[in-house]
């Protein structure tokens, strides 16, 4: 047994190619090396991935960051035309006007905003109103919204009040005024429609008279909640104008008065310093006088 | 310079194992112009691997394991040949490295001619251990065996070897 294994052994170490074989093998693997060249790897890199090694393992990451900006802000442009009951529409609310806010940077430019959102709501409120979609949970969410923005524009103006910045509270007041106006005199014209058709009615005397046709009204035009929150905020702008002329005219009236009071206060210092200032005639005098003093000595 | 260090790197394993690739093939197959081939095949297979840009840790385990598939395509081919056959061609020369005596020379054809009768199973277990030399754990692992089964393999191989070889010569 030991005998044989002793000799395969024997016969395996002899068993060897030979020089030529050898050779010829290795000329045939150059040949083949030439013909088949290591293929070069990640030898042009982009200059984005400058360090590439390091940012593989973030390719998924800083594509999923990249998706989010794209797609967000395509999701966001959509978002701007979306109405109540849409897909969309909580995007539009609930990330693109808060985020819009967040970076506007006066209180001016906020406030501003704020009467734009109340512009929106109504905005949404007759296209909803005129497509006749509007459900009754939407229209619910909808009025809630228009008075939390109605309150937040009525706060600005509050605080431009405070801060007795009458031209800013004003100026903001009247941009509301605006907004609101546009969305009644629209209603107003739907129902001048409505109302403008007028009918001959011949009563018992014999007298021929015009009488409008009562057309009930559909959705929310006059009756709706939106269109009664919009008259009373535009009764509000009414009292509120007056009572911001009101406390304009008294805030001049003291400004005027401040102003009075301090001229005049300037003047009389001004007199009182020329009324002390020593005449000519003194001080020569009093030369003289301090002139004699040291003669004397 | 990347290309560089790989050519020469793989001209080393080259000189390295060659020889021993070229033994157990040899062995394996009992045809010599058949091992050269395999030899040089199993060379390019593994510069394709080193080309596909594949980092290659263990040459030498891989080069066994791709000649290992080599053979077995060979064995496929079915293509019995008697080593009287073989020895009537000139070029059959399995062993032969002129320097031993004559006497040990048609010794050592003997031999080979009952390593080349032996079935498959038999005489790789058998090439691995004494041709190659790899442990019984090596083998194991390389023909997904047990350890005993294994052994066992190479205790019947060589017993059959001898039986044979006393009931011949």
């Amino acid at each position: 047994m030991k005998n044989i294994i002793k000799k395969i052994e024997e016969v395996s170490k002899e068993t060897c190619l030979t020089q030529d074989e050898k050779f010829a093998v290795r000329k045939n693997l150059l040949k083949y090396m030439s013909q088949n060249p290591v293929q070069e790897k990640h030898t042009i890199r982009s200059p984005w991935f400058a360090s590439s090694s390091r940012f593989r393992g973030k390719k998924v990451l800083s594509a999923v960051v990249l998706f989010g900006v794209v797609g967000g802000g395509t999701l966001s442009f959509a978002a701007e035309a979306a109405l109540p009951g849409d897909v969309l529409y909580p995007v539009k609310t609930g990330i693109n006007e808060p985020v819009h806010r967040v970076v506007l940077f006066t209180p001016q430019e906020k406030a501003d905003w704020d009467v734009r959102l109340v512009e929106r709501r109504l905005d949404e409120i007759s296209k909803l109103s005129e497509s006749n979609s509007i459900s009754p949970e939407a229209k619910a969410r909808i009025e809630n919204r228009l008075e939390i923005y109605t309150n937040r524009v009525k706060n600005n103006i509050d605080t431009f009040e405070n801060e007795e910045d009458y031209e800013k509270a004003n100026e903001v007041l009247e941009k509301l005024n605006t907004t609101l106006g546009k969305y009644h005199s629209r209603n107003e014209d739907e129902d001048d429609k409505n109302f403008g058709i007028k009918t001959e009615v011949v009563d018992n005397t014999g007298v021929t008279t015009s009488v409008p046709v009562v057309v009930p009204v559909r959705g929310i035009h006059r009756e709706g909640e939106s269109y009664e929150r919009v008259q009373k905020e535009l009764e509000y702008v009414q009292n509120k104008r007056s009572v911001l002329v009101e406390k304009r005219k008294a805030y001049m009236e003291k400004r005027r008065e401040e102003l009075e009071h301090s001229n005049k206060k300037r003047e009389e210092l001004r007199m009182q310093d020329f009324t002390n200032e020593p005449t000519l005639n003194e001080e020569l005098k009093s030369d003289k006088d301090s002139e004699n003093e040291t003669h004397s000595e | 310079m990347k290309t560089n260090t790989e050519n020469s790197d793989f001209l080393k394993w080259y000189d390295e194992f060659s020889d021993a690739i070229f033994k157990h093939v040899a062995f394996r197959l009992s045809d010599r112009e058949k091992a050269v081939d395999v030899t040089q095949e199993a060379f390019i297979r593994l510069w394709d691997t080193v080309t596909r840009g594949n980092r290659i840790e263990n040459p030498r385990a891989l080069l066994y394991k791709i000649a290992n598939n080599l053979i077995i395509d060979e064995y496929r081919k079915k293509k019995t040949v008697s080593l009287d056959e073989m020895r009537d061609e000139q070029d059959f020369d399995i062993g032969y490295g002129g320097r031993g005596d004559v006497e040990d020379e048609d010794d050592h054809l003997k031999l080979l001619h009952l390593i080349a009768q032996l079935p498959e199973p038999y005489r790789d277990v058998l090439t691995m251990r004494h041709v190659d030399g790899f442990s019984v754990k090596e083998i194991a692992r390389m023909v997904g065996e047990t350890e005993n089964v294994v052994s066992v393999r190479i205790h019947r191989a060589i017993q059959k070897i001898k039986d044979e070889y006393e009931k011949h010569y």
